[in-house]
């Protein structure tokens, strides 16, 4: 009885704590639109590149929160959704706010169980504060060194996901501890030197410090000479100034995860921007020989305090608002002098339109226009209709890839991430032009699909990758002339391969189930839009394989090495050749070609991703973490279909006597 | 014998050939692509695509796809004719089939034109597998290179310093003595040697250890070290060649066991020698990658390397080099995707070392050096072929138009 009410008595406490229990999202005061968007593109240069903060923020919460956007539990409406920009201003400027955020995806407990947190009441999967976390970070961290000795490819699960973990927390502390130096301040106290330094104030900022760095560097040295001179004794003044010195380069040295400042000159001479840290270093430490002490960093240093008082005026959001106005002003103007901020503007815009997420849903409406079209077959708008619904998501992924040309100034393809964008966007940029001079609404409805499908996986791969999508090139990549030329040539050919496989699946799906099995012009025609995509495809195909032979030959000195990815080129090639052979001399016809279709499709995800996962030869720059099972069910999916299709060929095979007759109609 | 005759060339002329072919050279391709993973490129490449024949094991094929078959399957072997084999199948079913015998005419017009360039493409292929040196240079800032070595093969080289400086050499390639059974050994004689060359066992990757009881029983012991045999990497240029050899002095006729080991020591990374004395003469014993001479010598000026700002990722990486050719110098930037082409070689920027961001001491350029008489053929091909498919194709793709178009216009939409 007493453990009964035990238990009910816990029971209760804990749900009136959980009733109780204050929520992130309870009394969380939004950034005014206007901080975020002045916020949104400041100028910071990450992974060799510069990109707006926006960028910066969107692809670190995807890291930790495997989502673009945050929602906080708790507030008016039980959840409050922070953008990755609002997010990343907490980060930065109330990090013990953002500590309480859940923004850690843990995706196994198993995880936590590794590490000794608790998580009882929660998921398997599920979200953590940095809070949740904080008492096991440091085991975190050591079982991080532990299991990173490990080879990435024989790592369990459970060890890649603490080395995964340990990384993003690691990732949000350095955030969060950014501007420490501009919360705290250094106090003058004890020092008269100081205090004559900067006249009388008890509390200066490090911009201001270090506006006069030469004169205290100057100030410590003769003060730890009398020191020596002394015998050994500190004077309080020699004290105070070595607290402060350490406190600086303690502080200051921390701040190194964002490089906010361009330097002067010209991007060729200077191309690398300057953190917090690098500006504390370079005022306090000048190299040798320079003539003066702060002279070259004076726009730096004058920045770094506009960003000291936007800290300082956080409680004031309107002051806090100018503020950091005028330290992004002075951001901009440096990047503007060496022409490093014209694409930021447009970089945030990118991500902002969202074309890619917009036009996965005009994808899918123009499929529902594709259904509604079955159901009022006989609207004579729809020839109009359907390839306009398909045009605009398409146009859309064109305006996009277009944009990431602009942005990136190289040709549409040169990562793994945008080979889906280019051959979702070619494989429904030809179902179009398909539906137009075909109008028996199969391409376009497969272009839909196909469209929607694309932008999907794109969006996962992102996921997946959560690293920006822009990234820098190495340097044998270096090169737009091969990758407008191969790469683009070469990315078609996949598109038209598993546009192929699409149709085919129309074929075999409807011999199976017994579509219109009269209508012999249907069926016909889709032999002959498989023949077309197939040829357009094998005129691609075989050209980028080569154009890639020849790249190689001016890159390595020689055409052909049998690497895996050139290998995987060249059995898409051999396939579409054998299935076009096939045809001239009568071995396949349009079933025969719809088999061997789907199984191209294999060949094309096969060379086009799985040769990646190999491990072995020269292309091994794209990343693929977490593409095997997908590549998998694609191809349990497609090896069901070939299946399928035997069945189909089985039930709808010509009786005997048929057959003859048609040979015989044949030969006559 | 002429119907025989006849029913070979049809054969040989089929679309029936073209495809079981195709066929057979996927399967080829893509057995070869998975070994890849066990035996490394180069090995994989001998075996799959330089072979006539191959055999290759049933289990691993499946294992991309998380597949693991019994151990069984891994001595179940599938036999396959290899990529020469099929290659020069192929090209003789591409010419008699795809251009003599071919119907000529616009229809086909556009198909024998890439035909032809595909033939052109073999012939290519099979000029360079023919005739092509290929290897690399590696080149010290300030330092002069006028060889290249191989990136697999090897050789002893036995020299000696005769007047002038100069230096007389005689090379052994390793073809000669690196597939002999234990208890072969390879003889080499020469009238200016004072001493006749036993090599008594190659091995292709190891290591000089202590001998001890351990040791593998049967292994030659030279002054208390022996060669230890290390698994070929996968990486077959990263393999360290050894050798053991005997000295029969051709006058006293004593006998002198030496271990001669390929690994390039020493803060230019030279190969070490053996030298053996024989009255006055020294003559210096190497064993080394194959080295062949450039009709030019190369002066490293400047090696640079540009990273991205911020980030260790090579943006960039490039050496000023002066060209040399007796009293003529001309200095020429080679960079990757820009190589030095002269006299039928081309140099690539290949890499540099040491690549330790952290070094600040001289550092070598590394160079891909190819002589092949095909250099350009492929770029010629390629443009024959893309006409050839494109005129083939675009024509086709003009009359499914026009016949569409003319159905659609007729009401024909279903």
């Amino acid at each position: 009885m007493i453990r009964s009410l035990r238990v009910l008595l816990v029971f209760g406490a804990l749900l009136a704590s959980t009733l109780t229990a204050q929520k992130p999202g309870d009394n969380y005061r939004r950034w005014d639109p206007e901080v975020v968007r002045m916020a949104a593109d400041v100028p910071v240069q990450e992974g060799g590149r510069v990109k707006p903060l926006d960028t910066v923020a969107r692809f670190l919460l995807l890291r930790l929160n495997g989502k673009r956007s945050l929602d906080l539990p708790g507030g008016p409406d039980d959840k409050v959704t922070l953008q990755p920009t609002e997010w990343l201003l907490d980060v930065l400027f109330r990090p013990e706010l953002a500590r309480t955020f859940p923004h850690f995806l843990v995706q196994n407990s198993e995880v936590l169980d590794a590490i000794g947190v608790e998580h009882a009441g929660k998921n398997k999967r599920d979200r953590y504060a940095w809070n949740d976390l904080s008492r096991s970070i440091e085991k975190l961290y050591r079982l991080h060194g532990q299991f990173g000795r490990i080879d990435q490819k024989k790592r369990t699960t459970v060890q890649e996901q603490v080395v995964r973990l340990a990384f993003v927390v690691h990732e949000f502390e350095s955030m969060a501890h950014l501007l420490d130096f501009a919360r705290e301040g250094f106090a003058t106290e004890g020092s008269s030197t100081l205090k004559t330094l900067y006249q009388g104030q008890a509390k200066v900022g490090l911009a201001t410090l270090l506006g006069k760095a030469r004169e205290l560097r100057t100030a410590y040295m003769e003060a730890t000479q009398k020191e020596g001179q002394g015998g050994g004794e500190s004077s309080p003044d020699a004290v105070a100034l070595g607290k402060v010195l350490e406190r600086v380069q303690r502080l200051g040295g921390q701040a190194d995860t964002l490089a906010f400042f361009p330097p002067l000159g010209s991007t060729r001479e200077q191309p690398q921007w300057m953190t917090p840290a690098d500006v504390v270093m370079a005022t306090l430490m000048p190299m040798a020989g320079e003539q003066s002490w702060h002279g070259p960093f004076d726009r730096q240093l004058q920045s770094l305090g506009l960003l000291e008082r936007a800290v300082g005026s956080l409680g004031d959001p309107a002051l806090f608002a100018k503020d950091l106005g005028a330290w992004r002003e002075s951001l901009v103007a440096l990047a503007g002098e060496r022409g490093e901020y014209a694409k930021v503007p447009l970089e945030v815009s990118y991500y902002r339109w969202n074309l890619f997420a917009q036009a996965q849903g005009f994808y899918l409406l123009s499929f529902v226009l594709c259904a509604l079209a079955l159901l009022w077959a006989r609207w004579k708008g729809w020839h109009l209709v359907l390839p306009l619904g398909l045009a605009v998501p398409t146009l859309l992924v064109v305006v996009g890839v277009t944009l990431r040309c602009i942005l990136r100034s190289r040709p549409p393809v040169s990562t793994l991430y945008e080979t889906i964008l280019f051959v979702a966007g070619v494989g429904t940029l030809v179902a179009v032009f398909l539906e137009i001079f075909t109008r028996r609404r199969t391409a376009v409805t497969l272009g839909a699909l196909f469209g929607a499908l694309g932008m999907f996986l794109a969006s996962r791969h992102e996921e997946q990758l959560g690293q920006d999508t822009m990234p820098q090139l190495v340097a044998v990549l270096d090169t737009n002339f091969w990758l407008a030329t191969h790469v683009t040539t070469v990315t078609i050919g996949y598109a038209a391969g598993l546009l192929a496989a699409a149709i085919a699946h129309v074929y075999l799906l409807g011999k199976l189930f017994g579509l219109r099995l009269q209508d012999q012009a249907f069926y016909r025609s889709i032999g002959r839009m498989l023949y077309g995509t197939i040829a357009f495809g094998l005129v691609f195909s075989v050209v980028g394989t080569i154009l890639g032979g020849i790249w190689a030959n001016y890159s390595w000195g020689r055409f052909w090495g049998w690497d895996p990815k050139e290998n995987g080129a060249l059995m898409i090639c051999l396939v579409q050749t054998a299935i076009l052979h096939g045809r001239m001399g009568g071995y396949l016809r349009d079933f025969g070609i719809a088999m061997a279709s789907i199984f191209l499709g294999m060949v094309v995800a096969f060379s086009w991703w799985h040769v990646n996962l190999l491990g072995v030869g020269l292309h091994s720059y794209g990343f693929t973490h977490g593409t095997l099972p997908v590549l998998l069910t694609f191809y349990g999916i497609q090896a069901g279909m070939l299946g399928l299709g035997a069945i189909a060929w089985y039930l709808r095979r010509p009786a005997p006597a048929a057959a003859t007759r048609a040979a015989a109609d044949a030969v006559v | 014998m002429r119907p025989f005759l006849n029913r070979l060339s049809t054969l040989f002329a089929s679309h029936g050939l073209a495809c079981a072919l195709l066929i057979v050279l996927f399967v080829l391709t893509y057995v070869g692509t998975i070994a890849q993973i066990d035996l490394g490129l180069h090995e994989a490449q001998k075996r799959y695509f330089d072979a006539f024949f191959v055999a290759t094991p049933i289990g691993p094929m499946l294992e991309p796809f998380g597949i693991h078959l019994p151990e069984f399957f891994d001595r179940l072997r599938l036999p396959l004719p290899g990529g020469q084999l099929v290659l020069i199948l192929l090209g003789l079913n591409l010419i008699w089939g795809g251009i003599v015998r071919m119907r000529q005419g616009v229809a086909t017009a556009g198909i024998l034109v890439a035909h032809i360039g595909l033939v052109w493409m073999f012939v290519a292929g099979g000029v360079e597998y023919l005739y092509s040196d290929k290897g690399a240079l590696s080149v010290y800032e300030g330092d002069t290179k006028s060889t290249f070595v191989d990136h697999y093969a090897w050789e002893i080289a036995i020299q000696e310093r005769v007047a002038d400086g100069k230096v007389r050499e005689l090379v052994v390639p390793a073809e000669r003595f690196d597939r002999l059974h234990p208890q072969q050994k390879a003889i080499f004689h020469h009238d200016s040697l004072p001493f006749v060359l036993e090599v008594t066992r190659f091995v292709r990757n190891s290591q000089p250890s202590v001998a001890t009881s351990a040791t593998p029983a049967g292994v030659p012991v030279v002054d208390g070290f022996y060669l230890r045999e290390i698994e070929p990497s996968t990486t077959a240029e990263s393999n360290t060649a050894g050798v053991y050899v005997r000295l029969m002095d051709k006058e006293t006729r004593t006998v002198t066991p030496g271990i001669l080991w390929g690994m390039p020591m020493g803060d230019r990374m030279e190969y070490l020698p053996w030298t053996v004395t024989s009255g006055k003469r020294q003559i210096d014993l190497v064993l080394r990658k194959k080295t062949y001479p450039l009709p030019f010598a190369i002066r490293l000026t400047k090696f640079s390397k540009e990273n991205h700002p911020g980030i260790t990722m090579a943006r960039a990486f490039s050496s000023k080099v002066v060209k040399i050719e007796g009293e003529n110098e001309t200095g020429v930037l080679i960079s990757m995707n820009e190589p030095l082409r002269h006299k039928g070689y081309t140099l690539f920027q290949s890499s540099w070392f040491p690549q330790d961001e952290a070094y600040r001491g001289p550092v070598a350029s590394v160079f891909s050096v190819v002589r092949n008489p095909a250099d350009q053929w492929p770029l010629y091909s390629c443009l024959i072929i893309a006409v050839g498919l494109v005129f083939h194709f675009g024509r086709k793709l003009l009359r499914f138009l026009r016949a569409e178009m003319q159905r659609t216009a007729e009401g024909g939409v279903s």
